[in-house]
């Protein structure tokens, strides 16, 4: 499970494929206030990015692997510093 | 006319013109970068006012071209010839609608067709020329032509990009890819994210998304909805290997690593960029690096970050940062900060357009008059100055407006409004505020500062009706002729009142005498346009006809700036297209014929324009086969123009003249260009009509020049004034041979007639008021008679006084009284009256 609700968090952890992009959908929708940890997460489909796109939920956290904290961090927060 | 609608016809035809220009220039040097920017901000400017008027399908044909446009200065679309010509037939299109908006108050009910097809032609022909333009891009089916590639990644990201680049070391390859899944990809076990993750020396990446997304518990997270744009410093073949299973959804392109650097950003003027600009050239390369770095580093924050020189600045700082950069990325900002000092033309003409309209809303609620019609004005006036606040973007500000009408709408008085607009109103008649920059006026750029004022000043322009100006001559004429009488006055002064006081009404007179004859000689000054004016027409037009009649020939303009009378100008373009097309139609060969003969493929047609005295000189010259006089004879007699015996005796240069002869024609067939022979028998009647002569030098093989010469002013025509049967007339004085008072026993009848004896001469004698058939005036005792030549012979014609003797601007009869015979024209005197000027030749015939 790479996708679970823990402790008032929605959790992402290892490899998010494709198959968890309804869960997630599903999790967020039901708890839109709740922040996404996403620090454990190795590597994310683009069917999962694309839901975290659309529900723009708060991100917690900053994954270990380079290619997400590089390129798809600031994706996921551009314009929300600003 | 509403004043804003001419205010947008007149400023339309003027960006037309300068866009023609530039385009017909870019199409010899398509390389000429600062042209693409001139002809971009023109049809940005025609599009931002045409947004003022109901012309939706003007508005959107120039939108595309805009587009278009702009794809170019992204460096997407290449400056081919079918671009050239897509843009020049939009710029016609415009031209005539406004034409069309201009006379019928509205755009033709097809325009709206028209529309659709213009535009769908630009976009056939600037999709087609992307792909050329895509080279490396084989991509097919990745679609997305529309949109610009490189304008997704913001500064920042170009500037990592570069920096990669730098890194990478000289000659390192950049890629730009565009990757566009498959909606349904997912199905096929593709993840997008995983390739980009893939792809070596990813340096930018941007993801596009729905804008705005379907509302979250619609989605389906199975269908793709996401775009990717990256740039990579990577090699192609590596980036192909990646998205080997998806080729169909990518575009992957090389890139020049300098195409990154493109300052951005709205326009902005700021003194300083120009003193700064001008330091540019030398000191970039003279390796004050240092010093240039630390000037930039003192600019940007007095800039508006996100205006378009400050991001001139942040690339200059970056470049200068980056000794390792090459040296040609810095071109593009270097360019754009000499370019920039253009003030934001398309805002200050907004700015102007809106307070003109502010302004005349309140004037016409100032007005009074009955309720009806107040109310009836207040309600226009609202809906006019709401839009034009819209138009400037000035939401609040409009939506006071509307608060306030509603309110006067429902208290029957206008007092609401009013109070609404006048502030409006007197906020922007006052001198704009300053520029942030132009605050600071630190030491050194002071003085440039103002002197960029008063160029501001002096390049104002104002249009005045031509009526005007012709109604000061007459009024300076007048003038000229009431001091006369000064001057006759000072000579009878001495006996009555002194010989002092003559000789002060005599200063007085000489004083009056030069004030009046500068001030003469500056109307006639105003009414002086440069030749350019007609020269400019030329370009298109040679362009255009030399293509259609397949010969390549180019147009060499001299001389634009020699200056002549309006009147004299604006007719110089019909004789000069008779002998445009008559030199591009008989005169150049096509290009095989020119190298049969040894010459140059490519003809050159030139105008020339130059001064002479008190004469402008018009030339039209050609390198094409010449005029071949044995022809020019043979149909000379053959037509019956001449007999064979003189044809023989002519030389080359009069058998060329004969070409200037009615109803001559050195062609069996008339062309579609030039028609019948009528051609330049017509040059050489309209230039006679403007009281000038044609001439023509030619030789067989090199070529032909026909030479025009004006009058440099139109003729100002003296007058006498007149009475006759209660009516004052004209007549020009050059056919008054003299005036003489007569005692009426000495008029005797003869025959039918009546006559008198002038120095022994008989000489008929006629009444003015019975030749023009009004009632007859008063017989005095002395008959008031101008002895007048006509065709060698004299007449005498009574009329019942004499007035003044007068320089006047002659305006031919025109409508309906144009062909009236008798009458030569007309002219305004000083009091407004309109004077008839008699045509006596035809008269006493």
């Amino acid at each position: 499970m790479t996708v679970r609700l823990d402790d008032g968090l929605v959790r992402l952890e290892g490899s998010c494929t494709v198959e968890e992009a309804e869960a997630l959908l599903e999790t967020i929708l039901a708890n839109p206030e709740l922040p996404v940890d996403w620090s454990r997460c190795t590597s994310l489909h683009t069917a999962v990015l694309q839901v975290l796109m659309a529900t723009r939920p708060v991100l917690q956290g900053l994954p270990e692997d380079p290619f997400l904290r590089r390129w798809v961090e600031p994706v996921l927060t551009d314009g929300r510093e600003a | 006319m509403n004043p804003l609608l001419q205010q947008f016809l007149l400023e339309g035809r003027d960006l037309i013109q300068e866009a023609t220009d530039n385009l017909l220039a870019l199409e010899r040097d398509p390389a000429a970068a600062e042209r693409v920017a001139v002809v971009f901000r023109a049809f940005h400017t025609l599009k931002g006012s045409s947004g003022l008027f109901d012309v939706q399908p003007m508005t959107r044909v120039l939108h595309a071209a805009e587009d278009a446009l702009a794809a170019v200065r992204a460096g997407r679309l290449e400056i081919a010839p079918a671009l050239i010509d897509a843009l020049l037939e939009y710029l016609d299109h415009t031209a005539r609608w406004l034409g069309d908006l201009e006379a019928a108050g509205a755009l033709p009910p097809d325009a709206n067709a028209r529309a659709a097809d213009l535009i769908g032609r630009l976009d056939h022909r600037t999709g087609r020329a992307e792909e050329d333009a895509g080279g490396t891009g084989k991509a097919g089916g990745a679609g997305d032509a529309g949109e610009d590639d490189l304008a997704a990644f913001p500064e920042a990201d170009r500037m990592a990009v570069l920096a990669a680049v730098i890194e990478a070391g000289p000659r390192a390859p950049l890629l730009a890819v565009a990757y566009r899944p498959d909606p349904r990809c997912f199905f096929n076990g593709d993840d997008p994210l995983r390739l980009v993750r893939a792809l070596d020396g990813l340096a930018a990446l941007r993801i596009g998304e729905p804008a705005p997304w379907p509302p979250a518990g619609d989605m389906d997270p199975f269908i793709c909805a996401l775009t990717f744009r990256m740039l990579a410093v990577a090699d192609e073949a590596s980036a192909r290997d990646v998205f080997r299973f998806v080729s169909d959804q990518v575009r992957i392109q090389a890139l020049d690593p300098a195409s990154l650097v493109r300052p951005q950003g709205t326009p902005h003027d700021a003194p300083q960029l120009r003193t700064l600009a001008a330091a540019l050239d030398g000191a970039w390369d003279a390796g004050s690096r240092a010093d240039l770095r630390r000037r930039v580093g003192d600019l940007l924050p007095d800039l508006p970050p996100g205006s378009a020189p400050a991001s001139a600045l942040r690339w200059l700082a970056w470049l200068l940062d980056r000794p390792d950069a090459p040296r040609a990325w810095a071109d593009r900002p270097v360019a754009a900060l000499r370019e920039m000092p253009g003030p934001d033309l398309a805002g200050r003409m907004r700015r102007d357009v809106v307070r003109a309209v502010v302004a005349e809303q309140q004037r016409l609620l100032e007005l009074g008059g009955p309720e009806a019609e107040r109310a009836g004005r207040s309600g226009s006036a609202a809906t006019v100055v709401i839009n034009a606040l819209l138009y400037e973007g000035n939401e609040d500000e409009a939506r006071q407006v509307a608060e306030a009408h509603a309110e006067a709408a429902a208290a029957g008085t206008d007092t609401p409004l009013r109070d609404a607009i006048g502030p409006l109103a007197r906020r922007r008649a006052a001198p704009p505020a300053q520029p942030p920059a132009a605050r600071s006026p630190a030491g050194p750029d002071a003085p440039e500062t103002q002197r960029a004022r008063g160029r501001a000043a002096s390049g104002r322009v104002l249009r005045v009706d031509e009526a005007r100006i012709d109604q000061l001559l007459n009024l300076v004429s007048e003038m000229i002729a009431a001091n006369g009488r000064v001057a006759w006055l000072a000579g009878e002064a001495g006996p009555v009142a002194g010989e002092a006081f003559a000789h002060r009404l005599r200063d007085v007179n000489n004083v009056l005498d030069r004030l009046i004859r500068e001030m003469h000689g500056t109307v006639i000054q105003l009414r002086m346009l440069p030749v350019g004016q007609v020269f400019q027409r030329f370009p298109r037009l040679v362009r255009d006809l030399s293509r259609r009649l397949g010969k390549e020939v180019r147009l060499v303009l001299e001389g634009e700036e020699t200056e002549a009378d309006k009147g004299v100008v604006e007719n110089l373009f019909e004789p000069l297209l008779h002998l445009v097309r008559n030199s591009l139609d008989h005169g150049i060969e096509t290009p095989e014929e020119r190298r049969a003969a040894g010459k140059p493929a490519e003809a050159t047609l030139a105008l020339r324009a130059l001064r002479d005295g008190d004469r402008i000189v018009v030339t039209v010259g050609d390198d094409g086969r010449g005029i071949d006089a044995d022809a020019v004879r043979r149909r000379a007699v053959a037509g019956g123009l001449i007999d064979p015996a003189d044809a023989e005796s002519l030389g080359e240069e009069e058998a060329a003249r004969l070409i200037f002869s009615p109803g001559f024609s050195t062609r069996e067939t008339a062309s579609e260009l030039s028609g019948r022979g009528i051609g330049m028998y017509a040059v050489r009647t309209m230039i006679e009509k403007a009281g000038g002569h044609v001439g023509v030098r030619s030789a067989r093989g090199t070529g032909t020049t026909v030479r025009l010469e004006l009058p440099l002013n139109i003729a100002m025509t003296r007058i006498l004034t007149v009475t006759a049967g209660q009516r004052r007339f004209g007549i020009p004085i050059e056919i008054v041979r003299e005036t003489v008072r007569l005692p009426r026993g000495l008029i005797r009848p003869v025959k039918r007639h009546r006559a008198f004896v002038l120095r022994d001469r008989v000489v008929a004698l006629h009444r003015l008021d019975r030749l023009l058939g009004l009632p007859p005036g008063p017989d005095d005792a002395e008959a008031r008679i101008m002895v007048v030549e006509v065709d060698g012979r004299s007449d005498g014609i009574e009329v019942d006084a004499f007035g003044e003797r007068l320089d006047v601007v002659l305006k031919p009869l025109d409508g309906l009284l144009a062909n009236t015979p008798g009458y030569l024209g007309t002219t305004v005197l000083g009091n407004g009256d309109v004077l008839l000027v008699l045509d006596l030749k035809e008269i006493l015939r």
